[in-house]
């Protein structure tokens, strides 16, 4: 019996250990005491990016609030939104979450009842940094609303897109720059041109556009603009109500959109599927001679590019002009949202506060939501203050940010790559996609 | 005392057991009643503030719905088909060919032995980069030699379901391959000497000797296969993602679309559900039969 007992008893050890949960330090009450702090921060940039940007103003906010350390947890980009949601639901996510407003805030905001984000008027109400910037007068703000409510602060922001083109490769093929941004079908004729075999063994060395066809995230980014300029989108400008009657994904301003595109894939551009990353590679080694761009391209080129083709061979164009209809860009940001669940919420926003001033802005290598840090973001960076220049002209549109829109976003990257890829008809493709869609917004 | 013996033997055996049991409870039997308790409840991640309530059959429902979940079944059936079929049959033939008696042939092993050695990534990254049209090796082959383009190929839904069936065939006939080889060497010889005075041609010799002597052990391969192929994602995940337009979307890669990438866990786990009863049907006359035969 007393075996029984004692081999029991060790038993009982064996799940105690398997469950034992090594993170035990993050969110300790400490405040009041004035024993340090320490507060988790999710993120997903990359290694280079976050020892640019992220951990030099960790060090100084730490500098200043030696009570409060900042535990950065990276998450690789492709997997970051899946353990959110599953860190929201099961009430484990960090204290500070940076969000993308093109992957929509309502889907994790609504995870919890009652929201799974720090409603923060209160403390933004006339509070201004020490570099005397005021948090109440930030830009993006309505961006990052639930309810009537700012649920997190804007950090970086980016815009698309521009037509960014191979300078060498255009004189080569006598084709003027301008041609890119007059209309669609100068910017077609353009590329057609740019499309060559230069060595004559019968395939093309070079390309005059490229677009992501793999049915992936960015997919939806370099497609969207396309629709918007065209008159098309999912909902008619992305404006609410959002009901499955007002879906116009198989509109004829898509199925146009969507035709020009395929034609301009399909004659002009490589074959195959292949992501916008793919397509930044074979426009740094010469191989595509324009395609568009966002300001976190200009980041991925200059690590691929050598220097002096970097400073000196890349060229900005306008989007191609569509007629009389307005220019139309796609913006998101990357805000900053404190949890519900984090138990130091004022140290948290003093951090979330501090990434938002003048210092932590100006070591952005994305466009900085801070107007004054811009301008000397604009001296380091000329593309990409370049590239805000020119978006920034057109109108802005977010896609819709509502629970749904995972569920949209996946059938978006679904018929449009089929679409692209020739799997199916245009007309087809999206015409499935519309179904589906409705299928999501009935439920 | 022999009752007291008998009883202490008894506890002895549980003392020993245990450990074992504990471990085959958390780490299979309750993920798996966890699975059937979900597929009956609301677990979409993004409706997570309505609670986890009863929702009856409707994530059933809500699969079979969707417009591709007959092409999904469809595919699934097919896959497992082609793949058990082909991986089994490849296996028998290089089993075949590896017993025999030939210069190199530790070597040719060894080699043999390598797509499953080789991580799955490995193998999708290196077919995929073999297969682009502007610099593959294979490209350049099927261009020479088929005047064929293969950036179609992952483009074209039937091309793309062959693909993949041949790739988890090729990465899955070794492993079979090594355990018929170790069957193979259990036949007497005698037997294939008293058939050849027989007269007895090869292929007879095959079919009477080899096959009813490695039966028990292709019998547990195939089933073996056939769980395994059902449960395949990372091939497909790898390649095509299920696409194009959702041809090569076979369960297990729709139950990680369906669970991970939209958050429906409460569907994900009704086809995890219908996926573990067809697993079952499999394996629960194969145990009997075993239990019976021994």
């Amino acid at each position: 019996m007393k075996k029984v007992l004692k081999m029991l008893g060790l038993l009982a050890l064996v799940p105690c250990c398997l469950f034992a949960n090594g993170s035990a330090e993050s969110s300790q009450s400490g405040a009041k005491t004035g024993q340090k702090i320490t507060l988790d921060w999710t993120f997903w940039a990359s290694e280079k990016e976050l020892d640019l940007f992220c951990r030099p103003a960790i060090a100084e906010f730490e500098k200043e609030n030696p009570n409060i350390h900042i535990n950065l947890i990276f998450i690789q980009n492709t997997d970051y939104f899946k353990q959110l949601a599953v860190d929201i639901a099961a009430n484990n996510e960090a204290d500070i979450i940076t969000l993308d407003t093109g992957d929509g805030l309502s889907a994790y905001y609504n995870i919890r009842k009652g929201g799974s984000f720090l409603p923060l008027e209160n403390y933004l109400k006339g509070y201004v940094l020490d570099d005397g910037t005021k948090l109440e007068d930030v830009d993006l703000i309505d961006s990052v609303k639930k309810d009537g409510h700012v649920v997190a602060l804007p950090w970086f922001t980016f815009a698309a897109p521009v037509t960014i083109y191979r300078k060498s490769l255009l004189q080569e093929a006598g084709v003027d720059s301008a041609e890119l941004s007059k209309s669609w079908d100068s910017y077609y004729k353009a590329c057609k041109k740019l499309t060559q075999d230069k060595n004559g063994d019968g395939k093309t060395d070079v390309y005059g556009f490229s677009h992501q066809t793999e049915g992936s995230v960015l997919l939806r980014w370099w497609t969207m603009h396309w629709l918007w300029e065209n008159g098309g989108g999912i909902f008619p400008k992305e404006e609410g109500p959002y009901t499955a009657d007002r879906l116009i994904w198989n509109s004829p301003e898509n199925v146009a959109a969507c035709e020009y595109l395929k034609k301009m894939i399909t004659e002009c551009g490589p074959s195959g599927k292949y992501t916008v990353n793919d397509a930044l590679n074979m426009f740094a080694n010469g191989s595509v001679a324009t395609m568009q761009a966002t300001t976190w391209c200009f980041a991925n080129l200059k690590a691929m590019m050598d220097e002096n083709s970097y400073n000196n061979d890349i060229g900005l164009a306008y989007f191609p002009n569509n007629g009389e209809k307005t220019p139309v860009n796609v913006t998101w940001g990357n805000p900053l949202a404190i949890s519900t669940n984090c138990k130091h919420p004022d140290e948290a926003f003093k951090f979330i506060a501090f990434m938002h001033g003048k210092y932590a802005q100006s070591l952005q290598t994305n466009v900085p939501v801070n107007r004054e840090a811009r301008m000397e973001y604009a001296k380091k960076n000329p593309y990409q203050a370049k590239t805000l220049d020119m978006v920034l002209e057109g109108e802005l549109r977010q896609v819709p940010d509502i629970v749904q829109w995972r569920e949209l976003d996946n059938i978006v990257n679904k018929s449009c790559e089929d679409a692209f890829l020739g799997t199916k008809s245009v007309k087809d493709a999206l015409d499935w996609g519309q179904k589906e869609m409705q299928a999501v917004m009935s439920r | 005392m022999k009752n007291i013996e008998k009883r202490r033997e008894r506890l002895f055996i549980i003392e020993l057991l245990f450990p074992a049991l504990l471990l085959i409870g958390f780490f299979i039997v309750f993920p798996i009643c966890k699975v059937f308790q979900m597929s009956f409840t609301n677990w979409d991640l993004m409706r997570a503030a309505e609670g986890h309530y009863f929702l009856g059959w409707r994530n059933f429902t809500d699969f079979f719905s969707l417009s591709y979940a007959g092409k999904t079944i469809h595919l699934t059936i097919l896959f497992e088909c082609i793949v058990v079929v082909g991986t089994i049959v490849a296996s028998i033939i290089f089993a075949l060919v590896l017993n025999a008696e030939f210069p190199g042939r530790a070597f040719v092993r060894g080699i043999a032995l390598l797509p499953w050695a080789l991580p799955s990534f490995v193998i999708a990254k290196v077919f995929l980069l073999s297969f682009n049209g502007d610099y593959g090796m294979f490209a350049r082959m099927f261009n020479l030699l088929f005047k064929v383009d293969t950036n179609s190929f992952f483009s074209n839904e039937h091309l793309a379901f062959a693909l993949v069936s041949f790739l988890t065939i090729w990465k899955g006939f070794p492993f079979n391959t090594v355990m018929l080889m170790a069957a193979l060497s259990t036949v007497p010889k005698d037997y294939y000497e008293a058939a050849d005075l027989d007269g007895a041609g090869k292929i007879r010799q095959f079919f009477s000797i080899t096959i009813p002597t490695i039966k028990p052990t292709l019998v547990t391969l195939t089933v073996l296969q056939i769980m395994s192929t059902l449960r395949t994602f990372d091939m497909v995940y790898l390649l095509t993602q299920g696409g194009p337009n959702y041809g090569t979307n076979i369960i297990g890669n729709d139950i990680y679309q369906n669970g991970f990438k939209l958050f429906k866990f409460g569907v994900a786990s009704a086809e995890g559900t219908l996926l573990f009863l067809v697993s079952m049907m499999f394996v629960i006359p194969y145990f009997f039969r075993e239990g019976k035969e021994a």
